[in-house]
């Protein structure tokens, strides 16, 4: 639920809370008030009718407002109770005072009564007034409210916004625009140095990753070089032999680590700026002469259908990269006489290649360090050509159908 | 021929010294920007092997003065990045080749014999051993004069080899040599296995002599010796 609906259903709900009390008291108030007015009324007419003579017929009724009437019962009380009368068959209710009084030696039960209906409309009126006052206060408030909060709510949606475009990759700074508000000008201030932190981190850690590559290089230089040159001495016995040939392929198998991290941090780091536009039936001719001879060797059924061209504007040799990570993949993760099959069309490419069973773990595929039969593989040419493909804009995905291993490009643009 | 070696690290920079000089070269090296540009100065050098980052300076820096000064030397960079910008601009202001680290020794002296080859003799040396001759402008093979029908993998197999004949080849800079270093091809030795096969018939059927000696399970060797 949106903030400001939040608090306006909290404010509303208290202050219709607080406005029930508020009119329940009042009413109350207003009662009390109204009575006793009327029974000061009672009172002082009960002082007029003292002085007053009720004459030889000993009695005074002026229905149903007074009524006096002989009486031997003698009280100095006077009794103020509410009673309900029968006038035009119509109930009313009246407050009526009833007093015991001597006047003129005679014993008099006087009776004043006063109609009750005046004071309540009155009553009700009034608390009737008071709360659509505050109604319309709260309704006014509640407008006001949302009218003012969008205005002052506005900065904050406009750098959420910008928060939301903020990527490590575009590693454009996150620059929020300044409101009025403190609480956005402070939690604005720390969002921007929580990411302008997030950038230069990221970017030391690509540098470092790319800059300890970098230095690898030639350490494993010198130390391929000298297993190298161990390797042609004469004097070498078997053992020493296995052992040093232990050490160069643990050494090549290091290199091609450090080469595949490189590159993926040189793709991650967008180094490969350069774009040309390129054909991919032209890639996959080329490729073709390279890999012929491959499959030949392993007598490969090879197709290639090629519907249509798909003209892209990349990167040369990360495009040829990729095609040849992928057809060589079919190549050597194929069966002996398999099938190998290219679909190209217009931004979609597949390379269909024989297998027996589907790829475990098809989500894991793409990650790093991923190996599939062959232990001596180092793992990354998936990851790279993901890599590659995410960097164009493109996706790349596997399947198992028909007994065919099928990983294919797409592009949505 | 005579080359000069640059390269900051020592272990390195002995062990191309020590290459080269099996392959009777004359070599000079250079540990530091400032010596590498003394010795340009007062020297001229067949062949320069330079590395991009020195104690001092720039290896970019060294070649543009090389190439004021004698502008016939060979020049072949070696680089521990392998960043497409450098490479462009080594190969622009003058450089002949580029090879990354952590190249293999067999892989550099291919590429100095290729650059010597281009540079000295316009491409169009013919180099043979024995009864087996390479046109390398051609790229075409003969055994006692009769031309042999390779594919592209085994004319690229056996010019390897001949450049580095008498030395051992491992399957690794071989599998580097045919393929780049596509990082999962490379491993791929089978393939390799059935080149060198292939190959091996197709000069014993022209009457050549097997020379390839498959050396304890790590690589080959080219020799008669």
């Amino acid at each position: 639920m949106k903030l400001i609906h939040q608090l306006n259903r909290k404010y509303l709900t208290y202050a219709a809370i607080l406005f029930v009390a508020v009119g329940f008291v009042l009413f109350i108030l207003l009662r009390t008030i109204v009575r006793e007015e009327t029974d000061e009324k009672l009172l002082s007419m009960l002082e007029h009718i003292e002085t007053f003579d009720p004459g030889e017929k000993n009695m005074f009724e002026l229905f149903p407002v007074i009524s006096v009437k002989p009486s031997n019962h003698i009280s100095a009380d006077v009794i103020f109770s509410d009673t309900l009368l029968q006038i035009d068959d119509e109930s009313e209710v009246f407050r009526q005072l009833v007093a015991y009084r001597q006047i003129n030696n005679s014993n008099y039960k006087i009776v004043i009564r006063e109609s009750s209906v005046e004071s309540e409309d009155l009553l009700v009126s009034l608390t009737l007034i008071i709360l659509s006052s505050f109604g319309g206060l709260l309704l006014l408030i509640y407008l006001i409210n949302k009218r003012i909060s969008k205005k002052l709510w506005d900065p904050f949606f406009l750098n959420l916004d910008k928060l939301k475009q903020f990527s490590l990759q575009s590693s454009m700074s996150f620059s929020p625009e300044k409101s009025d508000t403190d609480e956005f000008n402070e939690m604005n201030r720390v969002l921007k140095s929580l990411t302008d932190k997030v950038l230069t981190d990221y970017d030391n850690l690509k540098k470092f990753s790319e800059n300890a590559s970098h230095e690898l290089q030639t350490p494993l230089a010198v130390i391929r070089s000298k297993t190298e040159a161990l390797l042609e001495e004469d004097q070498l016995s078997q053992e020493q032999i296995s052992k040093v040939e232990s050490i160069y392929k643990s050494v090549n198998r290091l290199t091609k680590i450090n080469s595949g991290l490189l590159l993926l941090t040189r793709i991650e780091n967008r180094q490969f700026t350069e774009a040309e536009k390129l054909r991919l039936n032209e890639t996959i001719q080329q490729q073709l002469e390279n890999f012929s001879e491959l499959m030949e060797i392993k007598k490969l059924n090879f197709t290639y259908d090629f519907q249509s061209d798909w003209v892209v504007e990349c990167n040369r040799s990360l495009l040829d990269m990729l095609i040849n990570n992928l057809f060589g993949n079919a190549i050597i993760h194929n069966i002996e006489g398999g099938v190998l099959k290219i679909v190209l069309s217009n931004r979609q490419l597949a390379f269909y290649n024989s297998g027996n069973h589907p790829l475990p773990d098809e989500n894991k595929l793409f990650e790093r360090f991923r190996k599939g039969d062959r232990s001596d593989s180092v793992g990354l040419g998936l990851a790279i050509s993901r890599q590659i493909c995410t960097y164009f804009g493109w996706e790349l995905t596997y399947r198992f159908q028909e007994q065919m291993h099928i990983f294919s490009i797409n592009s949505d643009n | 021929m005579k080359i000069l070696v640059i390269e900051d690290e020592l272990a390195l920079l002995e062990e191309i010294n020590q290459f080269l000089l099996k392959e009777e070269y004359v070599v000079e090296t250079a540990d530091a920007f400032d010596i590498a540009e003394d010795k340009i100065a007062i020297y001229h050098y067949d062949i320069t092997i330079v590395d991009i980052t020195l104690p001092g300076g720039s290896g970019l820096e060294l070649i543009q003065n090389l190439k004021k000064r004698n502008s016939d030397t060979g020049i072949l960079i070696i680089s521990a990045k392998n960043s497409l910008d450098d490479k462009l601009t080594g190969l622009d202001i003058g450089a002949d080749d580029y090879i990354t680290k952590p190249f293999h020794l067999a892989e550099l002296n291919a590429r100095i014999k290729a650059l010597i080859r281009r540079r000295y003799f316009k491409g169009a040396m013919e180099v043979s051993f024995n009864e087996i001759r390479i046109n390398s402008e051609e790229k075409t093979v003969f055994v006692n004069d009769a031309k042999l029908t390779l594919t592209k993998k085994e004319y690229a197999l056996i010019a390897f080899f001949i450049a580095n004949k008498n030395r051992l080849i491992t399957k690794e800079s071989i599998a580097e040599h045919l393929w780049g270093d596509h990082i999962d091809l490379v491993d791929n030795f089978d393939f390799i296995y059935t080149h060198i096969n292939n190959l091996r018939k197709k000069i014993e059927a022209a009457g050549g002599t097997d020379y390839l000696r498959t050396v304890y399970g790590m690589g080959y060797k080219f020799t008669d010796r």
